[in-house]
């Protein structure tokens, strides 16, 4: 009876040691979800090219090809083609590092036919180097706008890194920079789907 | 006379190579198939430092050595002056854009049933070479080939055609019919345009590995595109109808090769340890990653996608050897893994 307590005492412990490694590379997210909106209705999407603050020329492309990747694999949505969205995107004159009004949103969705259109912004991509052990970091802002009245009805901001407990304890340096961005992704679709 | 010593020169490469031999298949000629093949070369990059032989020179040596390859394999050969007259007359200037009024110049005035489309890529001390049997009068891949060789000194001629040796693909029979699959170039991000022409070789080789697949070569639409003012990269509702019309299919593949490696295209080709002196210090691979999804060319709206991660970094294997592996080498490998898991997904929009 005695050996059995134990032996729970010390699965439960290595249960919480094992979260808690676990827990260090998780992603820190804040989000809003407009509580009005019945997300049932938003079937058909289309991503509009990713801004980009970074340094890395093409951290928005590899970002957005995670990220729509990621949202295909959820099953919830239907995703427009890239190169239909920059066609439209082309003939409409839309400027690419600007932030278009609700109006514009609802002319692009309604030429795309589509029910919502993603925007993100990747605020950090690449290796932080103000920490003790460089990590790879990737920060950015999600966003999901309605075309039908053209305002926001999501929004995520995520941060991940590539550093956890576990690789502090085991070695291995930082994850690469795939994962993180993918984790990021990751992080900020959960809390949309 | 710089030409004639290079023919000169290459009389015993090409007498070594005759020696030992191709991978030859039996080539069959059932009713209403012309079994003859027309051949041609396009080169594209940059040169090569130290390499002795400029470009005219090089295409000329590549072509006859492409040429007497497919001829040792037992085919018959279309005429050689024909089929660069018909090269001239419809503009074909890269082996990534074949207009179809070409390939049809090629069955019907040639008589060519196949065409061997070799593309040498140069740049980076390296020459990675291509080579697609297309079926002229269907527009379909029979095979793909693709290797690549890293070229130092004066020993290019040998590099040269063991890369061309190896991606030579054999010449099959003609194919049992198949569901026509139209896979678009691949696109690429971060990345040196010859290293996406090198992902869309390596998917098409996986690809044409599987017969159950009617390959239509990608060549053959960018060709389509640009003839009817299309641009590949953004296609609108028309630009899909388009291609649905011209190549009778409701779908298509578009694959995307993303790098996440160094934040400089240029650099994106690694430098051979050989080069090392000749062009600065190595440049290591970053990871990269390939995706294929499939489009629905009637509503325009992706079906579904497949990703597959390849690791650029070098490994140290279990005896201290450390290996870096070339781009290629990520290509193949990612196009290997990929193709099987999206044979899955093909399934769904063709039942």
């Amino acid at each position: 009876m005695r050996n059995s307590r134990h032996a729970a005492l010390g699965t439960t412990l290595l249960l919480v040691v094992l979260c808690t490694m676990w827990a260090g590379c998780g992603p820190r997210a804040s989000q809003y979800i407009r509580e009005d909106v019945d997300f049932s209705f938003i079937r058909r999407v289309a991503v509009f090219p990713f801004y980009n603050l970074t340094q890395d020329t093409f951290a928005a492309q590899r970002v957005q090809s995670i990220f729509v990747t990621e949202i295909l694999k959820t099953g919830q949505v239907e995703v427009a083609d890239r190169g239909e969205t920059l066609s439209i995107v082309a003939s409409m004159k839309l400027p690419p590092d600007r932030v278009i009004s609700p109006e514009q949103v609802m002319e692009l969705g309604k030429q795309l036919q589509v029910d919502g259109i993603f925007f993100a912004t990747v605020e950090e991509y690449g290796t932080e180097r103000s920490a003790r052990d460089p990590a790879q970091v990737v920060t950015c802002v999600y966003q999901l706008h309605e075309t039908q009245t053209g305002r926001m009805i999501w929004s995520s901001q995520t941060r991940t890194d590539g550093t956890s407990l576990m690789r502090k304890l085991f070695g291995g340096g930082t994850a690469g920079i795939y994962q993180v961005a993918r984790a990021n992704v990751r992080a900020a679709l959960e809390t949309l789907f | 006379m710089k030409t004639r010593g290079h023919r000169w020169r290459l009389l015993p490469v090409a007498g070594l190579f005759l020696a030992t031999g191709l991978r030859a298949e039996p080539v069959t000629e059932p009713a209403g198939f012309s079994p003859a093949v027309a051949v041609v070369l396009h080169i594209e990059g940059e040169p090569v430092p130290g390499l002795d032989i400029d470009v005219a020179g090089l295409r000329r040596t590549t072509l006859d050595m492409a040429t007497a390859m497919v001829g040792a394999s037992g085919a018959p050969l279309a005429d050689r002056a024909a089929t660069e007259e018909l090269v001239r007359r419809h503009r074909v200037r890269s082996g990534a854009a074949l207009p179809p009024a070409f390939l049809a110049g090629l069955h019907d005035s040639l008589g060519a049933g196949r065409l061997m489309a070799v593309t040498l890529l140069v740049g980076n001390g390296r020459i990675t070479a291509t080579a697609r049997a297309i079926e002229t009068g269907s527009g379909r891949l029979a095979s793909v080939g693709i290797a690549e060789t890293v070229v130092v000194g004066k020993e290019w001629q040998h590099a040269l055609m063991a890369s061309l040796r190896d991606a030579m693909p054999a010449l099959r029979d003609p194919l049992p019919p198949g569901t026509t699959l139209l896979v678009l170039p691949a696109t690429g991000v971060g990345l040196d345009v010859l290293v996406i022409r090198q992902a869309t070789a390596s998917l098409l080789a996986a690809a044409t590995a599987d017969t159950k697949w009617a390959v239509v070569d990608p060549a053959l639409a960018t060709g389509a595109a640009l003839a009817s003012g299309q641009d590949l990269a953004r296609l609108a509702r028309s630009d899909r109808a388009l291609l649905a019309e011209k190549f009778g299919v409701s779908w298509a593949v578009e694959a995307e090769v993303v790098s996440f490696g160094r934040d400089n295209a240029a650099a994106a080709l690694a430098i051979p340890a050989e080069l090392d002196e000749i062009a600065g210090a190595a440049a290591p691979v970053g990871d990269l990653t390939m995706t294929l999804r499939i489009l629905d060319l009637g509503t325009g709206r992706i079906r579904a996608a497949e990703t597959v991660m390849v690791p650029g970094s070098p490994h140290t294997g279990w005896f201290g050897v450390t290996h870096a592996p070339t781009l290629l080498e990520q290509m193949r490998k990612g196009a290997g893994q990929l193709w099987p898991n999206l044979q899955r997904l093909l399934e769904e929009p063709t039942s």
